[in-house]
Parts: C-alpha cells; structure tokens; sequence
C-alpha cells in the first residue's frame, strides 16, 4: 500500500489487516523499491498523487519489471485520469473518498481476476464485446451495435460485472450476494431474479429465450456468451 | 389603439420612420405643388405664351378671311382659344404692368409695338373655345387676359391666356410616380444602413441573453457606429470580469471541497476501525454525509453537464435504470414507457438530473411517478410525487443552489441544497428547461423538457 499521506496510510493498512489480508505500507517510490524486493506482493495498492515519483510512473515502471496487479487511488474522479491509469497497466482504479469496504471488495475482484485469467486478458481495461454489445465496466451503459447506448441500474451493472468475471461458471444467488458484498451498491437476495430479467430484457433479442445470461438447474446463473477482450 | 402593430426591432422602428418622414415629404411637396397657382400675368409672361403666339402667327399670313375664320375655329381647345375681330378685343383693362408686357411680347415677336394690344378682361364660358373645357377644369367667369395682334390682313386676332392651373391628371400621378420610384430608392439604400446599425446590436441583445441564461461567453466582434462600439466593448470587457470572478470563486470552492477528499478518506478509514459498532456505524454515516455533500459540490461547480459528449441513448432505459436504483432501496416509484424513445444527450449528466428529481421525490414523499412522452418538438420526463409540495411562489428560488425550502434537511437525508440545481444545469446543458408545477390533489410536479433539435 502506497500513500504519501500517513493519515491514510496507517488506518487503511490497519483496516486491511483487520479484513484478513497481508500489508505492507511505503510512503513513497523508494520505500516501496525496498519493500517490493523483500516481500512477496500479490497487489499493489498505489496513489497517484505523491511528491517525487507519482503513481502513474511507479504504475508504468511495475508493469514492464514486476506483473503485479495494481489498483490506483486518486483524488481526481476525472475520465482522462482513469483512462491514463488504466492504459499504464492498472487494473483499476478508485477515487478518493472511496469505502474502504469498495476497496477491499476490488482488491478481492482484482486478485481473483489474476489468477483466473491469462496475463493479457487481465490487464485489459475491462472493455468487452459479447454478442451485439459493448461494455466498459467503469460505465453503468452497455452499447449497441447501432451505437445507441442503453443505461444500466447500478444493481444490473454489479450483476453485468460479476457474471462476465465468471464467465462460463454457474453462480448461485448466495455467491452473486457475496461477491457484491462492500460495494457501494448491494445486491438483495430478493432482488437478484429480478435483476436478471431486467438485465435480459436489455441484452437478449428473446428475453424468454435467453442466450447470453442462462438459468442453471438449481437456481444459479451464468454467463455464456463468448467475450471478445478489447485491450 | 394597442400600438403592438408598430415594429419592435430597431431596424422596422427605424425603416418605419423613415417611410413616414418620405410619405411625410412627398405629402408636402405634392400640396405645395398643388397650390402652386401661376397667377394670369406670370402665365401671359411665360415662355408658352410667346411661343404659342410664334407657332400660329405664321399660318395667317396666306390665308383670306374666310379661311383664317374657319383655321381658328377649328384650331381652337379649351386652353388655347383664338378669335379674329376687325378691332382689337375690347372691354380689356389696360394697366402700366399690361401695356410693359405689350411692348416686351411685340418685342419678341418682332412686331412694331402699336400692333399688339393686350389688357385684363373678365371671360366667360362662351368665350373663345372655353365651351370645350369640362366642368372641372374650370370655374367661370374666370380673371384673363386677352392677347390682340393685328395681322398682315388688317383684321385682329385675340389670343386668351387664363391662369395656369395645376392639372390634377395626369401630370399629378406623373408626379407622384416618379417620386414614389425615388423614395423606394433611397429606403432600399437606407435600409442597408440602417441594418449596419442595427446588425451589431442585434447581436449584442443575442449575447447578453446568451450570457443571461448559461453564462456563455461569447466575445463579439466591435462594429457600428462609435456609440454601439463603445457599448460592446464594454460589454465584453464585463463579461469577462463576470466570468473570470465566477471562475476564481467556483476554483477556490472546488479546492476546498477537493482538499477535504484526503482528510475524509482518513477519517473513514479511522471509522470503520471503530471497534463499539454503534459508534461506527454513527461515524461512517456522518462522513458518508459529509462525502456526499464535498462530491455534489464538486459535481454542481465543475459543471460536469458540459464536459461529456452527446451520445444516443435510449431515454426510457435511461429512466427505468435510475428507477430501478431507487426500487432496490425500497421507494414506489411507477415508470412505464409505450414507445421507445431515442436521444442525442450527455448520458451522466441526464441521469443525475433524473436521479436528482426521483431522489428529492423519495425524501419527501416517499414514492413517485415518473413518465416519458414524446410530441413533435420535444421530449418531457415528468416526475410527480404527493408529499407535501412547494409554495407556488417558491417555484423559482427551489431551482437556485444552496436554497433549501424544507425542514426536511436537519434529517440525515437532508441534502445539501444543491439537487434540483445540478438537475436545471444539466438540463440547461442540453439547451432543455426544468419546471416545477404543483399535483394534484397534493405534492410536486417536476418536469425536464428537452427540445427535439438534437433528436436522431
């Protein structure tokens, strides 16, 4: 974890800590040099705004040595800002003030991408195609091939995201809730079914005859259109 | 008279007047021509006279009496009656003025003097050839003067000159043609001018309103006349300093509510470490409160409305999803939409005015309708609730920032006064208007309408 500012740095890493996972703290770009080579890092979390060396050069620097997953924090919620980071490599990107619980639940997304997925898909910025739609996952959209974009509810867009993380796997409503979990935007038990139908209603040419999000036996979903990873 | 036939531009006031000053003009000098009587001595001494006098003297010279008899009744009209006597005219009235002009016109006509006789005399219908004119042209008896030269024969021959009227027709509409063709001229080259003139304040007033209703700065181009190039000036220069001021305020703003982005961060990290988790949960709100009121901010003063590109969306899922969010925490809110409506809009800043509306729809009533029709020149999302409403001279000052009107706000949810504000400006953004109403029975009705213009 890298913050200039001490404020953040101790009580994140203590909240972190508190969570279950493994922390260690630098101030700055050569703290983290020394630290990187003693500990093995599966996540760097790094800001972008710090004195000396600043997040987007350490960001560029770690991805041609070191292919470790980073996830950037920013004081700056500006487009521009997050298409530099995640072109630089990252695999994604928060800003502050963010939920610590937001964090915890993206570094778990991220690391699992990680492993699940091949180097070059994982470090693509989140921009698919499947079927006649195009999806960044940072935009609450999906667009059409006619370049009409249609609006997603921050409930769908969660579902759309987690789905397409597992793609090819059934996920029980049970793990669509937990994989939900500390998001900003919660799914409810009750509401995942509904969900789905409107998700389907927006994606499917025959939401009655599903083809790209399928209900398995016993009650899970999954998502079975193959997904084209733009990078 | 109500007056609203009179032009309202400064072009139609100016070309106005100037056609009534011409139609004024024209007036004026076509009485001054019309009452313009030549008197019957300026007639007698006129170039027509002589010359009239010159073209028939000639022909008597090979003509006996019955002959000349029979020329001059013949070659005789209501204005230009002959007759031939033995003796000059009589019952003529000889002054010193008709015995000068006597001896001018023998002069003229290279006559020894004691053959021309000429005097005043009282002429009546019978009179010369005046039985040809009509009843209009003249008034008889009419004050004349009657020319009389002897000719080679012995015998006399009387001319008659009666004062020259100004014939109405057709010289008058002669007159009033010609002049009418040059005023036409002189408005079509007037018009042009006046247009010079009028050109830059017309786009001044464009501007001004421009700047009036967005703040659009639009620096304008200095021409016209000195006094109107003064005042555009100045009117860029102010709205310059308007904007820059609106800039640094809006910048110093941002920064405070940018700067407290770091230490909300840390205090939130700080909450959720809290171990008693009333007391966390407590603290996590507040902060959260605090965020959402540094984010709006930050969303209100950057302006976001403008920054994002215009892309085509599919309204009626747009509003559904915004719905939908509010569905899942629990709010009634009924949407429904027949057709499917397409648009050209900034994706964000469209919602966030939608959610802005539901949102303050749910604070205060709990649940809301929302609906989305489309005409021929606009598309109108309607959202209405039954709460408690807003006074209806309220309407205006709701849609300013930082107005609050409720008592709502010391609630947790209270916001920051900034809701429908940010909703105006993305409305405004999309050249679209936002208007509060009162429903029926109770509650409000807000209503964004966009204009088709920018419809695919």
């Amino acid at each position: 974890m890298i913050d200039d500012d001490l404020e953040i740095r101790q009580p994140l890493a203590a909240y972190l800590r508190k969570s279950g996972l493994r922390c260690t703290v630098a101030s700055g770009a050569a703290e983290m040099d020394r630290r990187l080579s003693a500990a093995g890092v599966d996540l760097i979390v790094l800001d972008v705004m710090m004195p000396g060396e600043d997040g987007f050069s350490i960001c560029r620097r770690l991805q041609e040595t070191a292919q470790i997953p980073i996830i950037l924090l920013t004081a700056l919620a500006d487009e521009t800002d997050r298409i530099v980071g995640l072109e630089l490599g990252a695999d994604d990107y928060l800003t502050k003030p963010f939920n610590p619980r937001e964090l915890l639940a993206r570094i778990k997304s991220v690391l699992r991408r990680s492993r699940m997925l091949p180097l070059r898909q994982r470090s693509s910025r989140g921009l698919v195609e499947f079927a006649r739609w195009r999806f960044d996952f940072s935009q609450r959209e999906i667009v059409g091939d006619d370049n009409i974009v249609i609006r997603l509810s921050s409930g769908e867009h969660l579902l759309l995201v987690s789905l397409i993380e597992h793609a090819g796997m059934t996920l029980s409503r049970d793990q669509l809730l937990n994989l939900t979990k500390g998001r900003e935007t919660q799914l409810y038990d009750r509401s995942i079914d509904n969900q789905v139908s409107r998700l389907r209603r927006k994606l499917e040419q025959d939401p009655k005859n599903p083809k790209i999000i399928l209900t398995e036996w016993g009650g899970g979903y999954q998502f079975a259109a193959p997904l084209d990873w733009l990078t | 008279m109500t007056g609203h036939w009179r032009p309202q531009g400064i072009t139609g006031q100016m070309m106005a007047t100037l056609i009534a000053l011409l139609v004024l003009l024209l007036g004026i000098l076509t009485a001054l021509e019309y009452f313009e009587y030549d008197t019957v001595m300026d007639t007698a001494e006129g170039p027509l006279t002589v010359e009239r006098l010159r073209r028939i003297l000639p022909v008597f010279k090979n003509l006996d009496q019955t002959a000349a008899q029979t020329y001059v009744d013949n070659v005789g009209h209501c204005h230009d009656g002959y007759t031939l006597s033995p003796q000059p005219h009589q019952s003529i009235t000889v002054t010193a003025k008709t015995q000068s002009l006597a001896y001018k016109l023998a002069n003229q006509l290279s006559l020894s003097p004691d053959k021309v006789s000429l005097g005043f005399a009282l002429l009546h219908r019978t009179d010369f050839a005046y039985k040809q004119c009509s009843a209009e042209e003249m008034a008889f008896p009419v004050d004349g003067i009657v020319i009389s030269i002897e000719l080679t024969s012995g015998q006399w021959l009387n001319a008659e000159v009666h004062p020259h009227e100004w014939h109405l027709t057709p010289s008058l509409l002669d007159w009033i043609v010609r002049s009418t063709t040059a005023f036409v001229l002189v408005g079509i080259v007037a018009f042009f001018f006046v247009r010079r003139l009028s050109n830059p304040l017309k786009a001044l007033a464009n501007s001004a309103s421009a700047f009036a209703s967005g703040l659009q700065l639009r620096a304008l181009e200095e021409s016209g006349p000195r006094e109107v190039r003064q005042t555009i000036q100045a009117f860029n220069v102010m709205q310059r300093q308007v904007v820059d001021e609106m800039k640094r305020r809006n910048a110093t703003l941002a920064a405070i509510s940018h700067d407290l982005r770091s230490p909300l961060t840390a205090l939130r990290l700080k909450a959720e470490l809290v171990e008693d988790s009333k007391l966390r949960a407590d603290q996590i709100a507040s902060i959260d409160k605090m965020e959402r009121t540094t984010a709006t901010a930050l969303t209100f003063l950057k302006g976001e409305a403008r920054s994002e590109k215009r892309r085509l969306v599919d309204l009626g899922e747009l509003v559904a999803s915004e719905c939908d969010d509010f569905r899942e925490s629990g709010c009634a809110i009924t949407f429904d939409y027949p057709v499917r409506i397409t648009y050209r809009c900034r994706t964000e800043a469209l919602a966030r005015a939608v959610r802005n509306l539901i949102e303050n729809a749910a604070k205060y009533a709990g649940s809301a309708d929302v609906s989305i029709t489309a005409t021929d020149q606009a598309i109108e999302i309607t959202v209405s609730d039954h709460g408690p409403g807003i006074p209806a001279d309220q309407f205006d000052r709701a849609l300013l920032p930082f107005e609050r009107l409720s008592v709502a706000n010391d609630s947790p949810s209270g916001g920051f006064g900034l809701g429908l504000a940010i909703a105006k400006a993305s409305v405004a953004g999309h050249d679209g208007s936002l208007h509060l109403a009162a429903n029926q029975p109770s509650g409000l009705m807000a209503t964004i309408r966009l204009p088709l213009s920018s419809r695919d």
